[in-house]
């Protein structure tokens, strides 16, 4: 009887330590994989940060480039965009992949006027110009003063105003 | 009875063991791939940093442009690759830097795409600085800013004025000129003008405007073109000129639509130019290969002669 209970009794101790070893691993199992959540949503908000900051700054070179543009540039002055150039661009669906942003849009900001988006039948008495516009939330663009010209047909003559770019840089999805 | 000797391995002991060497084999595994995961985020973001250093070199109204050599911390490898899909074509860098353990060179970072830059170079450049360079491409309006990038030495013989005028005038590093072909650096390409010589890597024809790598079909430039198809191989040559020339078709469809309306408003200023620009887009939305390059060359002479006679309501600069 006495060593029937010595044995049920180690084998209870066994158990005990096998339960023991299953508890301790599976801790150590939920403490890597908390290490490993914590490491990478850290260095996917970083990477995240990365992109952002380096799209922006694409966007800021864009902005800061766009009157050299073929498409945008004004033959007769370095910085100055060409607003009928512009104007036709807007409806050409093959430019809207071109530039990697979310949002470029062209601004008369002197004379003050109503702003009013151009198309061909209101051209030249209306404000903006959008070129591409992806998303709502484009948050804060960059912008940047130029000089919009065109040709004025009633004077027959060019006549520039002052005008402002603005380009948003894409959002990561 | 004869007494067995051996290790008496308990059931903790033999668990241990197990579990120990699966969890010191998941954690090597996790390293590595963490590291590779890594090299190729750095790798991608260094791309995307090219990308970035290569916008302000490129031309507003200058002739040229050139900028202080781009400096890596170590020795790099960038992939210059090209592809004619889509409405532009597309542009791709991809980098892999020099790990120094196993494979010196393992797989490239991400490519870095855009659609908008038109890169010259040798589909691989390894150094640990990369030379870069811009120039407009005309035709007979601007299309666009080309780039060009190296990192290995050129030797550049007997080359024609204009040619050397430019590399000493932008400062173009590890590009030589010289009028004898033995006075190259040993490590140099040779970039021969005049005849075409055994020794030669590559040779250029101005008369013909052609451009021929040893042991593969020439390659015909215009204009500014004449660095890309000394700097870039035959076949990447040609994707950047299918792409320059989808670049064109577009800008001629732009301008004649600015012509459109500039002429019903003002009673047909500067539509003389719309046939010729329609067949400028699509002669150059149709190119098969740089051989076409001078057909379209004599278009664009054609429109720009055309264009020259409008003295008011001109579409692009002179």
């Amino acid at each position: 009887m006495g060593r029937i209970r010595l044995i049920k009794m180690t084998e209870k101790k066994g158990q005990m330590k096998v339960q023991e070893m299953a508890f301790v691993l599976i801790a150590i199992v939920i403490f890597f994989a908390m290490v490993a959540l914590v490491y990478f949503s850290i260095r996917l908000s970083t990477l995240k940060t990365d992109v952002t900051t380096q799209r922006e700054e694409a966007a800021k070179e864009l902005v800061r480039k766009l009157a050299d543009i073929p498409e945008f540039s004004w033959a007769e002055c370095s910085g100055c965009v060409d607003v009928d150039k512009v104007l036709m661009l807007k409806d050409r669906t093959s430019y809207k992949k071109l530039w990697d942003v979310d949002y470029l849009m062209i601004e008369k900001v002197y004379p003050n006027k109503t702003q009013i988006e151009c198309n061909a039948a209101n051209y030249p008495d209306c404000t903006t110009i959008t070129i591409i516009n992806n998303t709502k939330n484009y948050g804060s663009p960059t912008s940047a003063f130029v000089a919009l010209c065109g040709y004025e047909v009633s004077a027959g003559s060019v006549k520039c105003e002052l005008g402002k770019i603005y380009a948003s840089a894409k959002a990561i999805i | 009875m004869r007494n067995k000797k051996g290790i008496e391995f308990s059931f903790g002991w033999l668990f241990a063991l197990i579990v120990g060497a699966a969890i010191l084999f998941l954690a090597i595994y996790a390293a590595v791939k963490l590291v590779g995961t890594e090299k190729t985020a750095q790798e991608t973001e260094a791309a995307k940093q090219i990308e970035l250093i290569l916008t302000p070199v490129e031309t507003g109204y200058e002739e040229g442009k050139s900028v202080p050599a781009i400096i890596f911390p170590a020795e790099t490898r960038v992939y210059n690759n090209c592809s004619t899909s889509g409405n532009f074509g597309e542009q791709a860098l991809r980098v892999s830097t020099s790990s120094g353990i196993g494979k010196t060179w393992e797989e490239a970072g991400l490519p870095v795409t855009s659609y908008n830059k038109y890169i010259f170079s040798p589909s691989m450049m390894q150094g640990i600085e990369l030379y870069a360079f811009s120039k407009p491409f005309e035709m007979p309006f601007k299309v666009a800013n080309v780039l060009f990038i190296w990192t290995d030495k050129y030797c550049f013989v007997n080359p024609t004025s204009e040619v050397e005028k430019e590399i000493s005038s932008l400062g173009l590093k590890r590009m030589n000129v010289t009028d004898n072909i033995n006075s190259c650096d040993k490590t140099a390409k040779k970039i021969c003008f005049v005849s075409e010589l055994d020794k030669c890597d590559v040779f250029v024809d101005p008369v013909q405007k052609l451009v021929r790598w040893k042991g593969k079909q020439a390659v015909f430039y215009e204009g500014s073109l004449i660095y890309g198809a000394i700097l870039s191989e035959p076949e990447l040559y040609e994707c950047q000129v299918k792409r320059l020339m989808k670049r064109e078709s577009e800008l001629a469809l732009l301008y004649n639509a600015k012509s459109e309306i500039i002429a019903s408003k003002s009673g047909g200023c500067s539509s003389d130019l719309q046939v010729d620009l329609k067949n400028l887009a699509t002669i150059s939305g149709e190119i098969e290969n740089s051989g076409e390059l001078r057909n379209i060359y004599f278009s664009a002479q054609e429109l720009e002669n055309r264009h020259k006679r409008i003295t008011n309501c001109k579409l692009w600069g002179e």
